[in-house]
């Protein structure tokens, strides 16, 4: 029984230093991420969420307020995105200096591989939450935007 | 007395392993969180909770097996570790899973082979040596503590 305890403890310990470094380190991996999306995914937030064609992407592409932002892995990214497109993973988002504040009016488009709006929203309702921008869901994701043959390019420089 | 060496071999052996394993991790704890979700099993939730408790685990048992504490439970959770990482490597390497170890690093050590399987093969049978020196009451109560 004695060793249980001590392995519990052992865990316990693992988890608290886990939780407070990683909620320091700049890389880390932050609590509210942790939690499911439930617990900051509002109705109100969800309703700002709008979900965007690939179709009308593409006239986006072509305006200078306009943000893709890739959530796909690194290895992807670097294989090919959707040209002018920054590789961000959802831990880095709110960090990114790159992120501009809300008086440039700039849009936010997230996509993924396929367009599952289940993983993007949570991503969404945090960036909704924090820099206030209109974001967009691109519907039917980077397969759907290369189905249409828009413009890719490649690179790794995340 | 050739067993207390071996024995006392093992821990830092296992002990240094774990504090280098635990330091690459801890670098960069979200590529470490990508690194768990390519094996295709736990989903991205979930792979984050493993990346947040597993490299401080690793560093709290490997200090704990050099410094000689607690060392029935930490060859306890060394082992299951183990068995669990041999799990993972060899459930990816016959699913063809074309992707890195993640072991001691995120920018690990290649992808996972045979040879990957042989090196923690060979460490998980080291641990269970251990393991067993402990519990089989070939080592002194003191140490065991």
């Amino acid at each position: 029984m004695k060793i249980l305890y001590k392995i519990v403890i052992i865990f316990l310990l693992s988890l608290l230093s886990g939780l407070i470094y990683n909620q320091f380190h700049p890389r880390g991996i932050k609590f509210h991420t942790l939690l499911p999306p439930q617990f900051y995914l509002n109705e109100a937030i969800e309703r700002q969420i709008k979900i965007l064609s690939v179709d009308s992407a593409f006239v986006l592409l072509t305006q200078d307020n306009v943000l893709f932002v890739d959530l796909r892995t690194p290895a992807d990214y670097a294989v090919d995105h959707i040209r002018g497109a920054k590789y961000m993973k959802e831990g880095n988002l709110l960090d990114d200096e790159e992120m501009p504040d809300d008086s440039s009016c700039l849009v936010v488009v997230l996509y993924d591989e396929e367009g599952n709006l289940e993983k993007l929203k949570p991503v969404a309702a945090r960036l909704i939450k924090e820099k206030k921008q209109p974001i967009y869901l691109l519907f039917g994701g980077y397969l759907e935007w290369l189905n249409k043959g828009y413009p890719v390019e490649t690179g790794s420089e995340f | 007395m050739y067993k207390k060496l071996f024995f006392l071999f093992i821990r830092i052996v296992l002990g240094m392993l774990f504090i280098i394993a635990a330091y690459g991790k801890l670098l960069n704890p979200q590529d470490f969180a990508i690194n768990i979700e390519n094996y295709r099993v736990l989903g991205e939730w979930l792979s984050r909770w493993i990346a947040v408790i597993l490299p401080p685990l690793e560093l709290i048992v490997g200090i704990m097996l050099i410094a000689g504490v607690w060392l029935q439970a930490n060859f306890i959770i060394a082992l299951l570790l183990y068995l669990v990482f041999d799990i993972m490597i060899f459930q990816a390497y016959l699913r063809g899973l074309d992707i890195s170890c993640g072991c001691f690093s995120t920018a690990d050590s290649g992808p996972i082979d045979f040879q990957k399987i042989s090196e923690n093969i060979v460490l998980t049978a080291l641990t269970l040596i251990g393991f067993l020196f402990i519990f089989k009451g070939d080592i002194s109560k003191k140490e065991k503590a």
